[in-house]
């Protein structure tokens, strides 16, 4: 006999509490309002449901997700695995589904996106709700303890959530009460949950400056410095620093490195930040990129992933440019062209 | 005074690093060398700059107390000991094995944290695995908690201080009482509280900022067990706020709960026979473990055939057999009595990493001499501005006349500096290089259309100044270096001076760091990068020029000046 002892919340979490009655094969968010619709292999349709998995990939990351390629992965990642940027989700207490504190929710879609069966959806309003009830009766209860296996990637269609004052002020509010490291935090899982391998740099380690590196499918590997605040103007600079201790210390080529710059929004058109930035790749032939929170939460509500940047994707050449051209050009010319909110895309003049 | 280490920030971060060494070393006796390489390659430690392997080479040091990966390590080591998940082995108190209680805490995943508070609860001293300083009979957390519940339900940092962690026992008559009167007292006024944590601080011959750094681990504790929260209290005669750790609801009820257990210390434990204490052990053991959410079924039969042997240590020591005791095998016991209580606690075969520790003690790593540029003294060719530089020149003269050597004229001139801002210091570093013999201008300081804050010129050559006066940064950090690439960069791709790619960007601050590893290696990396160089010159060093040049119009060879690369040194 063994003198271990398990945990009863780890032995709940070895196999899903519900499964549907067939594979699923398709997932439409419709226009980001209303529950999801799920099309299962047998024909079934119907809202989607919380099956209560036992990886729960709403509320928590796998390793995998934050591996970054062998040459930088020793960078100190943050260990966190939560997904969700405020805490809200949740096992309800008997551990067969997810619960979503509407107090607490900031509707960012994370936890929606990343839910498997569709049982997570937007309001439209600001938060998400989470479907537990199976109300098309696609599911059974599992009886036996199994099911380890990987979930099924089917076929996503439509929005995630609407990009409107509700939703975006929503969370511009609550990006505000977040501690630094939380902030930090979503900027990992919103890159990760968009395709983009991401980690970022742990509380309390003040020996790597760097704010986060990705790992795009092409290969590159990104710098990324995080500003929240009023510094933009820091993050070029810090950028640079970044990619000389890459070169310097570790021998990554400097035509492998990209170098991202994660912002609210873009600065007044009369910035210098800009001109930096134009100055950067004039020198030293460094093209700088900024990633505004509006720009990647369309990314992500519009079910699109990144494989790699390419010439234009969150290129500022000018105060003039507008991160949407390269986005509808590179990603999908049937992103919208209203901006979630002023800055996200273009410099307010 | 009870003296926690402080090695990380979050406490997440303090039970990944146990579970990194854990998952990677336990089936084996492991010294600190072993838990180092086993966080490092968890990335979740670093050192000078680096990460991975590089970080443990440019920590490991011959002189062990010079060594910061090591010592932060041995600091999580003395914490984890204290919570009974690592155990030194019988032969040395520098090696290590993991236990049964440490292996439930990572069994648990991300559901750790109600084991974590059991095993907070569960540090008492004295104990057979931790010595510490001093001689303390004292279950911390749960007389902190119970002070606590008799001040108010709150404790400041300084109370904690000449309160319950200054005690020397929580046993006796009524010692929460006691100490709750004297932090009543110290609540009186501000004075109050400074002159007793004066008090405890001469006592105990620590500074109070070493006093208070003790403290951080346990309120970091509280804080992330969701058992305090910060609010603000008054004084009772001034009125004047401060800040205190208060209960919260689940802390009180923590509170509650110690406050009516029986707390069972090793001197009694000790007392029992060999079954009772096997008996008290494993039904102490796992009603921790069930308390703190885990499935205890399968062990049933073990706590059927123990329940006699438990029944009678609770007898011996007079306890009802209903109460809820306060004991912890792992945070108590000697290692021979928990290894023969619990077989199944692993038995090392030796540590892992001597050969780190052999191999890898080689002082730093990578020698920096390149980057310290000793003046090439030349004779001055032009003249300072006369009328600009007079009155510095005048004040350079007093200050070698009334020193012994240039040296001391030097650095009490740099001391007479300490407190300028911008406003002066901008103009006292172009005026320092006019009497240099090179043209020289500043900006306004807060005007930063230009970027650089001066700029010093070789011949026609510009050369970008970044200036840090002593009141923005007493020592240079690496945001000067980094401002610094930025002004090279501008001045290169607006062309708004004449400039050359080799030319170096100069920063002028007060004072260069002693540990230094962080500058130079970001000089080293934006060169062979950039191609750019960076040149680093303190005030006193460029004092010291200056100086020289007042005495006998010896001045810096300009080409070493413009290509300067790393820091100058005199």
């Amino acid at each position: 006999m063994s003198d271990v002892v398990r945990h009863k919340r780890v032995i709940e979490r070895e196999c899903n509490y519900r499964r549907y009655s067939g594979d699923i094969t398709e997932l439409d968010f419709g226009d980001g309002t209303k529950p999801i619709k799920v099309a299962i292999s047998n024909g079934k349709e119907g809202n989607g449901t919380c099956l209560g998995c036992h990886d729960a990939p709403c509320m928590i990351l796998k390793s995998e997700e934050l591996s970054l390629p062998d040459v930088v992965s020793s960078f100190p990642g943050d260990p966190a695995k939560n997904v969700c940027p405020t805490q809200a989700i949740s096992w309800n207490e008997a551990g067969t589904s997810i619960v979503v504190d509407a107090e607490l929710c900031i509707g960012c879609c994370l936890c929606v996106a990343r839910c498997p069966y569709g049982a997570i959806s937007s309001t439209g309003e600001g938060n998400v709700v989470v479907e537990d009830s199976d109300p098309s009766g696609l599911s059974t209860i599992v009886e036996e303890s199994r099911n380890t296996q990987d979930h099924i990637d089917p076929i996503r269609i439509g929005n995630l959530a609407q990009a409107n004052s509700q939703t975006v002020g929503r969370i511009l509010e609550g990006l505000g009460s977040l501690t630094d490291i939380e902030a930090t935090r979503f900027v990992r899982n919103l890159l990760t949950t968009i395709g983009i391998a991401c980690r970022t740099r742990r509380k309390g380690d003040t020996n790597v400056r760097i704010d986060g590196l990705v790992s795009l499918a092409d290969g590159h590997i990104g710098v990324i410095e995080i500003e929240f605040g009023n510094s933009v103007l820091e993050s070029p600079r810090a950028l640079l620093e970044d990619i000389a201790i890459l070169h310097g210390r570790y021998d990554i080529q400097l035509c492998s490195i990209e170098a991202i710059s994660f912002i609210v929004a873009l600065p007044n058109a009369r910035s210098e930040y800009f001109q930096v930035i134009a100055d950067i790749e004039t020198v030293l032939g460094i093209r700088c990129r900024t990633m505004t929170l509006g720009a990647v939460l369309t990314v992500l509500w519009s079910n699109l992933k990144i494989q790699s940047l390419g010439d234009n994707l969150f290129v500022t050449q000018s105060p003039d440019t507008s991160l949407l051209i390269g986005m509808k050009e590179h990603l999908s010319s049937s992103i919208s062209n209203t901006e979630p909110y002023p800055g996200a895309y273009q410099p307010s003049k | 005074m009870l003296r926690f280490p402080n090695p990380g920030s979050t406490i997440a971060n303090f039970v990944f690093v146990y579970t990194a060494a854990f998952e990677r070393l336990q089936n084996q006796t492991v010294n600190l060398d072993d838990i180092v390489a086993a966080t490092v390659e968890a990335n979740l430690a670093t050192s000078s700059g680096y990460m991975g392997s590089e970080a443990i080479a440019r920590s490991t040091r011959t002189d062990r107390s010079r060594d910061p990966l090591y010592n932060q390590l041995k600091m999580y080591a003395e914490l984890f000991r204290a919570l009974g998940w690592l155990h030194p082995t019988e032969n040395s108190a520098l090696n290590y094995n993991f236990t049964l209680l440490g292996r439930q805490v990572v069994s648990a995943g991300q559901f750790y944290m109600p084991l974590l508070e059991e095993t907070v609860l569960g540090i008492a001293h004295p104990s057979h695995i931790l010595t510490i300083r001093g001689d303390h009979n004292l279950r911390p957390f749960a007389f902190i908690l119970r002070t606590m519940l008799a001040s108010g339900d709150a404790l400041s940092r300084d109370e904690m201080i000449i309160g319950p962690l200054s005690a020397l026992s929580d046993r006796g008559d009524d010692p929460v009482t006691e100490v709750a009167t004297l932090v009543g007292k110290a609540r009186q006024d501000p004075e109050s509280i400074k002159a007793a944590v004066e008090n405890v601080s001469r006592l105990r011959n620590a500074q109070i900022n070493t006093l208070r750094n003790y403290t951080r681990w346990p309120i970091a504790i509280m804080r992330d067990c969701g058992w305090t929260e910060k609010v603000r209290m008054k004084f009772r005669r001034t009125g004047r706020s401060f800040e205190v750790h208060r209960l919260t609801e689940h802390g009180k009820a923590v509170a509650l709960r110690v406050a009516d257990a029986i707390d069972i210390r090793v001197d009694q434990a000790d007392s029992l026979s060999i079954d009772q204490k096997e008996g008290l052990s494993i039904h102490a053991h796992y009603k921790m473990l069930e308390r703190s959410g885990f499935d205890i079924a399968p062990v049933m039969p073990k706590l059927d055939a123990t329940r006699d042997a438990y029944r009678g240590a609770l007898n011996s020591l007079g306890v009802d057999l209903d109460s809820d005791i306060l004991f912890s095998p792992f945070q108590s016991l000697n290692v021979s009595d928990t290894g023969r209580i619990f077989p199944a606690v692993n038995e090392g075969t030796g540590t892992q990493q001597e050969q780190v520790t052999a191999t890898s003690r080689i002082d730093g790593r990578d020698s920096r001499e390149h980057l310290f540029v000793v003046p090439n003294y030349v004779q001055q060719q032009e003249q300072g501005d006369g009328t600009e530089t007079a009155s510095l020149k005048e004040e350079l003269r007093g200050f070698l006349e009334s020193c012994n050597s240039i040296e001391e004229a030097a650095e009490k001139f740099a001391i007479s500096r300490s407190s300028d801002t911008q406003v002066q210091f901008y103009p006292l570093v172009s005026q320092m290089f006019r009497i240099l013999g090179f043209k020289s201008e500043h900006s306004r300081a807060g005007v930063n259309y230009q970027r650089w804050d001066a700029c010093v010129w070789a011949g026609n050559i510009a050369i970008p100044i970044e200036i840090k006066s002593p009141t923005e940064e007493v020592y240079l950090s690496t945001k000067a270096i980094r401002q610094a690439l930025e002004n090279k960069i501008i001045l290169l791709a607006r062309e708004s001076l004449e400039t050359s790619r080799e030319v170096t960007s100069l920063i002028i601050g007060y004072q260069i760091p002693n540990e230094r590893g962080d500058l130079s290696s970001l000089i080293d990396d934006i060169f062979k990068t950039f191609d750019v160089r960076i040149g680093v010159i303190d005030l006193y060093t460029l004092t010291l020029i200056a100086m020289r040049a007042t005495i006998d119009e010896m001045t810096i060879d300009r080409d070493q000046l413009s290509l300067l690369r790393g820091f100058l040194h005199v």
